[in-house]
């Protein structure tokens, strides 16, 4: 019996510019992802790892070529269904945290639930349980400012999950943070995916994509190798 | 006929700089919300990567620039009145003129229309940015954003 991939890009490509050279991000990519994986993609700057990802997220839309997201083709959406589907399906951290500066932990992440149209009282039991989750349970009133790096993103990463989404996708999520508290990130990912939830996580550090169970390498907007992972580290 | 000739020639004055001093105000409204707006356009386009809609950028930038009318209107009136009092006590020493004669008279209607007039310019003034930044292609403003 075949398994219905959660994720599946099919022989995408995408082109854009800037200033004024034309940059072929993605030059027929295709690859498929299961429930409950988790992936690093790795690769060099501009080796069109961070445009597939925005891609697989529905941030972007391919130039041709076809994105599926749990048995929708989502390469076509209007911008008004693309930004619902990303609310609700898929959490999207940033190597850059950014909160919203004026609003505590717990407001930064009952912002999505907001616009999902979730009530205030739920809203906030949730909030303050994903943040129990992260390890921030003691700092839920605190602004993104009287947080460290660390903290910041573990916030952000409790923003994405607030939808409950069936896909996280990590852009360098470790990129501002020092070893220790990328690690910390990292093992809160693992846990994340260990409860089944889908991750997708780019990096162009090739160690810290062995925390991953299968990693995918980008060069010149291709993929040149899909493999398990040799050790994924805890 | 005379005073009201004369008096018709200082409402012109008036409105003139009052017209100008709300053109003044609508572009610098305008600047100050793109300057913000510039400044932010990585926090906007990971706001919309979240799911939070066009109009709901729009509606958060148009509302800056409503906030920054009501403080221009709060600091203006205020400032306004006491430099009326100023400019009254003033006027009121040139010789040959009544003791409690006002130049200045507080009209509570004006003051309603003009703040009507002032809450819709600010709003107004915000609008071209929040539109720009409704509009962003967020995975460009992300691109760029990384590139730094």
């Amino acid at each position: 019996m075949s398994v219905t991939p959660l994720l599946a890009a099919y022989d995408v490509t995408r082109r854009y510019r800037t200033g004024e050279n034309d940059v072929h991000a993605l030059r027929g990519v295709s690859l498929t992802i299961n429930r409950g994986e988790f992936v690093a993609i790795v690769g060099a700057s501009g080796s069109g790892k961070s445009t597939l990802l925005h891609l697989l997220g529905a941030v972007d839309t391919p130039d041709s070529g076809r994105v599926v997201f749990e048995g929708r083709d989502i390469s076509t959406l209007t911008d008004a269904d693309a930004t619902r589907l990303r609310l609700l399906r898929v959490g999207l951290v940033f190597q850059r945290f950014y909160l919203m500066p004026t609003l505590s932990a717990v407001e930064n992440v009952s912002l999505p639930m907001a616009e999902a149209g979730l009530g205030k009282t739920e809203r906030r039991a949730r909030a303050t349980a994903l943040l129990s989750f992260v390890g921030l349970g003691e700092r839920t009133s605190h602004r993104p400012t009287q947080l460290s790096g660390g903290e910041q993103q573990r916030v952000a990463v409790a923003r994405a999950l607030a939808n409950q989404p069936a896909l996280l996708l990590a852009d360098e999520p470790t990129g501002e943070l020092d070893a220790a508290t990328g690690a910390a990130l990292i093992a809160l990912l693992q846990q994340l995916n260990a409860d089944g939830l889908t991750c997708v996580l780019v990096t162009h550090d090739a160690a810290l994509a062995r925390s991953a169970r299968r990693v995918i390498t980008m060069r010149d907007g291709r993929i040149v190798s899909d493999e398990p992972s040799a050790e994924p580290v805890a | 006929m005379q005073v009201e000739e004369r008096l018709a020639y200082f409402r012109q004055l008036a409105f003139i700089l009052g017209a100008l001093s709300l053109v003044i105000g609508v572009l610098l409204v305008t600047t100050l919300v793109s300057l913000s707006v510039n400044e932010r356009l990585g926090e906007l386009a990971v706001l919309r990567a979240i799911g939070v809609p066009r109009s709901g950028v729009l509606q958060q930038i148009m509302l800056e620039g409503f906030m920054l009318g009501v403080a221009g209107i709060v600091l203006g009136l205020g400032l306004g009145l006491v430099t009326a009092q100023w400019l009254n006590a003033i006027l009121r020493d040139f010789p040959g003129l009544p003791a409690d004669l006002d130049f200045f008279v507080w009209s509570p209607e004006a003051a309603w229309k003009s703040l009507a007039m002032l809450l819709i310019a600010s709003t107004v003034a915000g609008a071209l940015p929040a539109w720009r930044a409704s509009q962003m292609r967020v995975a460009q403003a992300l691109r760029e954003e990384a590139i730094g």
